[in-house]
């Protein structure tokens, strides 16, 4: 061989040199193979003594995802019409790579069930659902769907536009990241990204379709800063009977889900369920973390999700604005009843504000909060209101004895006659006054002495200080402030 | 320039120096919480075994009850864990006496010196091969689809033709990429290697 062998060549020999003679002729004469070759083998001895503990150190990196990468891609032509070139992602059943169309060199994304023609016949259904459901939406903010059809080995595909961004979440986290103090211009621009979103599951929801699986990995961003809607792989048509998945199993993802995924007592999955998904997307991303705790097991995500109030926005975000908190938590709220009746109607709730016009939504009323609460804590509320109740009786029950007391004191003062000392008259009395340093007029005391009701004079009194008596001015006996 | 144990140590005689602890923690807090969990701890519980460790090494060093003519930092750290691990099973053990079985028990670091020393040995080796490979990941930031055609072809065992088809490259350039990086990821660790042992 007069030429140097290529770096696959090189390599190839440097591992089993046996059966590469030409190359192996070629290195002994030149020095600069023989060193390379001589670094391979010590690369390759290093690789095979570190053994898993490379992988493992690798694994530990942060933000470095690994996991989609290591299964090979599907032999060439296996999709007709497309060149797969890489593995995009990577889920329980299928699987997304990144393609041209062999024609026209257009970028798609290819998506096709993992199982292959193994799959069984209900996820063959549902991904079959799911291409006939995209396939019917034109809408700028849902990806398109360009065709589908069978695989060379069985499997069923689906070609889609191809988006070049990121996931919402990470979008977020890396482009508009929540500092100390928050920014109108922020909250802004994470409100627009929500509107257009909310815009196409309304065009969706228009068209008869409920997505059922938002969350931020399902929404793509592109360069542009446009989200897209990705994903309808648990959607169904609005008019189906929810039987077939609901009943079956758990739609969506627990973590995403609203409380009617999970209680049926809170009425069947709906229009109002992509509300609160989006709800969700909106906290998210004003916040940057989840309402509730949602990474325990399903029934303790269940449990916050259907009883957990989420955490106001403005606790965590400095400087809110009020109507962009009323907004998520109307679109969070339990009871589907109190969201909004659509997901157009929450993008216009949001249009609204940014345009500085008054929102529709309104906060819950402190009479609702209060109810809600009692409703939560049952046991707690119960025993305050019989501590109430008890407090209530005594104070009704003490004045009802002092009545009786003041009763029989009175009487026993006003009835005695002719006396010239000055009766000790309770305080209080319209006619029978206490050391007050104020005005009065002299009025009809309720009690009396023998020999008819005192007439009231009427007249108005100075201060009880330069005032010493009541002389005869109603008949009474007692002092008082008024002069005669 | 990575900062050897036997100067890490020097620095440390200064209680104020933040940065010569603070990498102290970084250097040897991995390496007891693998430690810990080789001997059977619990996440949690090798997390705190490895604070508790670190903590009582800092109280330690400072009193000046450390003197590196006797022996090894490796050994004194050893030793150190295996007293907290006994005080933990302690603590724990007495929790347990009103039959709380929610606690798990604890296992017990007595295993006989030359087994701690190999276990700590395989711990500072992962650990360093950590350090390198962010140190390798920092020095390719900007170039991903290299680290990407490295990590397929020399760590996971995928055929270089399926990496150079996923990363859009050819095949010659996995290769070359495969031999830059491990070579580079070679001296790394040797640097690291030689800064992590001690000059007793």
């Amino acid at each position: 061989m007069d030429r140097c062998p290529s770096p696959a060549e090189l390599e190839a020999f440097a591992v089993d040199d046996a059966v590469h003679p030409a190359i192996a002729e070629h290195v002994a004469r030149c020095d600069q193979c023989r060193q390379s070759a001589n670094e391979i083998r010590v690369n390759h001895q290093f690789i095979a003594n570190a053994g898993a503990g490379l992988a493992a150190a690798f694994d530990a990196l942060a933000d470095w995802p690994t996991a989609a990468f290591v299964h090979p891609l599907p032999p060439s032509g296996t999709v007709p019409g497309y060149e797969l070139v890489a593995e995009l992602g990577r889920g329980g059943q299928g699987v997304v790579y990144r393609a041209y169309h062999t024609d026209t060199q257009r970028p798609a994304a290819v998506k096709m069930l993992l199982a292959g023609a193994l799959a069984s016949s209900h996820q063959s259904r549902r991904f079959r659902r799911e291409i006939e459901i995209a396939a019917g939406l034109r809408h700028p903010t849902i990806v398109s769907v360009f065709d589908s059809g069978a695989t060379t080995d069985g499997r069923r595909y689906v070609a889609m536009e191809f988006v070049e961004g990121e996931a919402l979440d990470r979008y977020v986290r890396d482009k508009l990241p929540l500092k100390r103090r928050g920014t109108r211009d922020r909250t802004t621009q994470i409100m627009g990204l929500i509107r257009s979103v909310a815009e196409g599951v309304g065009y969706a929801h228009a068209q008869g379709i409920l997505h059922r699986d938002l969350k931020p990995s399902n929404i793509l961003v592109d360069a542009l800063g446009r989200p897209r809607i990705l994903d309808f792989g648990l959607a169904r048509t609005a008019e189906t009977p929810h039987g077939a998945t609901i009943t079956q199993e758990f739609a969506g993802t627990p973590a995403y889900a609203a409380p009617e995924q999970f209680v049926v007592a809170f009425g069947p999955v709906s229009i109002r369920t992509d509300v609160y998904s989006l709800g969700l997307l909106l906290y998210i991303a004003l916040t940057q973390t989840h309402p509730y705790p949602c990474d325990g097991p399903m029934a303790e995500v269940s449990r916050h999700v259907v009883s957990t109030e989420p955490v106001p926005p403005s606790r965590l975000v400095p400087r809110l604005p009020g109507d962009v908190e009323t907004i998520v938590l109307k679109a969070l709220a339990k009871d589907p009843a109190r969201r909004y009746a659509s997901a157009a109607e929450l993008a216009t709730d949001i249009e609204d504000f940014l345009a500085g016009r008054p929102i529709s939504a309104r906060r819950d009323s402190t009479v609702y909060v209060l109810r809600r609460l009692a409703m939560k804590h049952r046991v707690p509320t119960l025993a305050l209101l019989l501590v109430l109740l008890a407090i209530l009786g005594a104070v009704i029950g003490l004045a009802v004895l002092a009545r009786g007391l003041d009763r029989a004191l009175s009487d026993s003062m006003v009835h005695r006659p002719d006396s010239s000392a000055k009766p000790a008259i309770p305080p209080g009395r319209n006619h029978c006054y206490g050391r007050r340093r104020s005005m009065r007029i002299c009025r009809p005391t309720t009690r009396w002495a023998s020999g008819g009701p005192p007439r009231p004079c009427g007249r108005r009194g100075r201060s009880w200080s330069s005032t010493p008596a009541c002389r005869g001015c109603c008949g009474s006996r007692v002092i008082h402030p008024l002069r005669a | 320039m990575t900062r050897t144990t036997t100067r890490l140590i020097e620095d440390l005689r200064d209680p104020a120096n933040a940065v010569a602890w603070s990498a102290f923690d970084e250097r040897y807090r991995p390496v007891l919480t693998g430690f810990a969990r080789v001997l059977g701890f619990m996440p949690e519980d090798a997390e705190e075994l490895a604070q508790g460790t670190l903590a009582e090494f800092a109280f330690a060093y400072r009193a000046g009850r450390y003197e590196r003519g006797r022996g090894r930092l490796s050994s004194w750290l050893i030793g150190i864990a295996r007293n907290v691990g006994a005080e933990m099973r302690r603590r724990r053990g007495a929790h347990r006496g009103g039959g709380d079985s929610v606690i798990a028990e604890l296992p017990q670091v007595d295993a006989e010196e030359a087994h701690l020393t190999r276990v700590w040995a395989k711990e500072r080796d992962a650990a360093i091969l950590v350090e390198a490979m962010a140190k390798l990941r920092a020095s390719t930031r900007m170039e991903e689809h290299t680290m990407r055609a490295f990590e397929l072809v020399a760590l996971r065992g995928v055929p270089a033709e399926v990496v150079a088809a996923q990363c859009g490259i050819d095949v010659d350039s996995v290769y070359v990429i495969k031999n830059r990086l491990t070579k580079r990821l070679r001296e790394i660790v040797r640097e690291l290697t030689t800064a992590y042992d001690e000059e007793v």
